[in-house]
């Protein structure tokens, strides 16, 4: 049966209102007959950005990792995606004109409304970094060691596309990843360049470069181009380049920092402990012509442990830690008690987001004390005894 | 007891955007079902599945607006006041596509609807004097 103006009337002088104290026109709401199912239909709170993007015609992809950590993707951004629920009812109808467009009219007259369901649950996105040593892990599966040391004859590695599938980033951002790591794509597939090839790439050039005494910077690109050639395929030799030479036009300088890192990582982990001495040895006459190596090129890679007698020297490369912050101090933290902010940046660095920088991190999981007018960072819950 | 009723406007267009789903955990089996489980800690309790077919034709009651554009709804004993408001966060509909493909790695969401715009209301209880009031 259908309602009536008369019946709504009277309901509204029950409730001590009459007609004069509202608009004329009223509406009865009812559910559509068959209301919206929450399996099929589902709410989700974006922000004015995302609405944009969503608006361009632009698309979202929600990805499941281990466990139930689930995130959703633009083309740029990652996000958390979690459920809220709301002890209000939601009650969603189309556009109403709520108020103050409803067209005086004459006389009192009543509408039928439809409601289209009701819901409890929204879901939520919550911008978030996402964690991205998962690529390096899974790449670091498919180890290139230069064209000479490959085993199969078909291409090995992970595609762009698995990757996107894999990893819970958005494209940019694992592009951006790529860039960073000493990762390269070969045949069509992406793998992680092996740090044993890497030295050798770097000390080849530099022996090249030696028989023909010549320094880096005087020699163009393209020289190294045509000399790396015989070397190995030319985008791995590109990807070289660009991890441990900064190009400005036509001329050539090392990175100082990163090849100073790579040759630490080539010369630590056979011994994992190295006897500070024996190693700044080692590692200095290594070097190619023209780079200094500088013990804090070591930070993000490995410490300096100055306690012990003899001192040594410990292999930590920052992507080998627990990408969760508490478990990464803690590690940091076992490894050595008290850290400036220089040394430990390196490690906390990749963990900030938007919200939290290094020193907000620090400040939050961290304990500080000042010696001597120099601040420390140490753990929270350990107390040390020595 | 307070309840809040939000009635949120939907804006109906053709969106061409989509929500893929692209690599999937168990977590995402609750989710397209519409339930969930109280065991895991990022779900906020048990929902009650609600038996949607009950509600389906059902009136849920009068909606008036004052001279000052705010609205009055009437549900049962209960008058309730209400405000127009933006939401603080806009709220889009998303539509599960290609129900019969069985793949859950393939499902998809399209987007139907945006809500920017709500109404809220609080109850204050009234009492109903005399006659019954027939409900339909």
């Amino acid at each position: 049966m259908e309602r009536t103006l008369q019946q709504v009337n009277t309901i509204l002088n029950l409730a001590k209102l009459t007609e004069s104290d509202i608009k004329k026109e009223s509406h009865v709401l009812q559910f559509i007959p068959q209301i919206l199912d929450s399996k099929q239909v589902k709410l989700l709170e974006v922000n004015k950005d995302t609405l944009e993007y969503i608006k361009s015609g632009e698309c979202l992809f929600i990805k499941g990792g281990e466990d139930a950590h689930v995130v959703v993707c633009s083309n740029s951004k990652t996000f958390e995606f979690k459920e809220a629920e709301t002890s209000n009812s939601l009650l969603l109808m189309p556009s109403l004109n709520h108020g103050k467009l409803i067209e005086a009219t004459e006389s009192r007259t009543l509408k039928k409304q439809e409601v289209f369901g009701v819901y409890h649950t929204y879901y939520e996105m919550r911008l978030t970094k996402p964690k991205l040593q998962s690529l390096r892990n899974a790449l670091a599966k498919y180890p290139y060691k230069g064209k000479n040391s490959e085993l199969s004859k078909d291409a090995v590695g992970l595609s762009f596309t698995e990757l996107k599938n894999i990893i819970q980033a958005s494209e940019e951002e694992i592009i951006n990843r790529l860039e960073e790591i000493p990762a390269a794509k070969i045949r069509g597939k992406w793998r992680l360049l092996d740090v044993g090839f890497l030295f050798g790439w770097v000390s080849y050039l530099d022996s090249i470069l030696r028989e023909k005494q010549l320094s880096l910077e005087e020699v163009t690109p393209l020289n190294v181009e045509d000399w790396m050639g015989l070397y190995d395929i030319a985008d791995v030799n590109s990807k070289c380049m660009s991890l441990f030479m900064e190009v400005d036009d036509d001329s050539l300088k090392w990175k100082s920092a990163a090849v100073s890192q790579l040759f630490a990582l080539y010369l630590l982990p056979e011994l994992r402990a190295f006897d500070s001495k024996d190693f700044f040895t080692a590692w200095q006459q290594s070097m190619p012509v023209g780079v200094t190596a500088n013990e804090e090129d070591l930070n993000g890679v490995a410490l300096v442990d100055y306690d012990s007698t003899p001192s040594l020297v410990k292999y930590l490369p920052e992507f080998e830690l627990p990408e969760d912050i508490n478990e990464r101090l803690d590690i940091l933290f076992r490894n050595r008690t008290k850290w400036t902010l220089q040394a430990i940046t390196p490690y906390v660095q990749p963990l900030t987001d938007n919200n939290l920088n290094v020193a907000a991190l620090l400040t939050k999981y961290a304990r500080s004390s000042n010696i001597n007018g120099v601040k420390y960072y140490s753990s929270k819950y350990i107390t040390q005894t020595e | 007891m307070l309840l809040f009723v939000l009635i949120c406007n939907l804006s109906f267009k053709n969106y061409n955007s989509r929500i893929i789903t692209i690599t999937y955990n168990y977590w995402l089996q609750y989710f397209y079902e519409g339930k969930c489980k109280s065991s895991s800690n990022q779900f906020q309790g048990d929902l009650e599945t609600k038996s949607e077919e009950a509600l389906g034709s059902k009136l849920i009651g009068d909606l008036h607006f004052n001279h000052e554009g705010h609205p009055i709804m009437i549900i049962g004993h209960h008058i309730l006041h209400g405000k127009v408001q933006d939401l603080d966060k806009p709220l889009v509909v998303i539509t599960k596509e290609n129900d019969n493909v069985p793949d859950e790695n393939n499902v998809t969401y399209g987007v139907t609807a945006v809500i920017k715009k709500k109404m809220i209301f609080k109850t204050r209880p009234k009492p109903i004097v005399g006659e019954m009031i027939k409900k339909l």
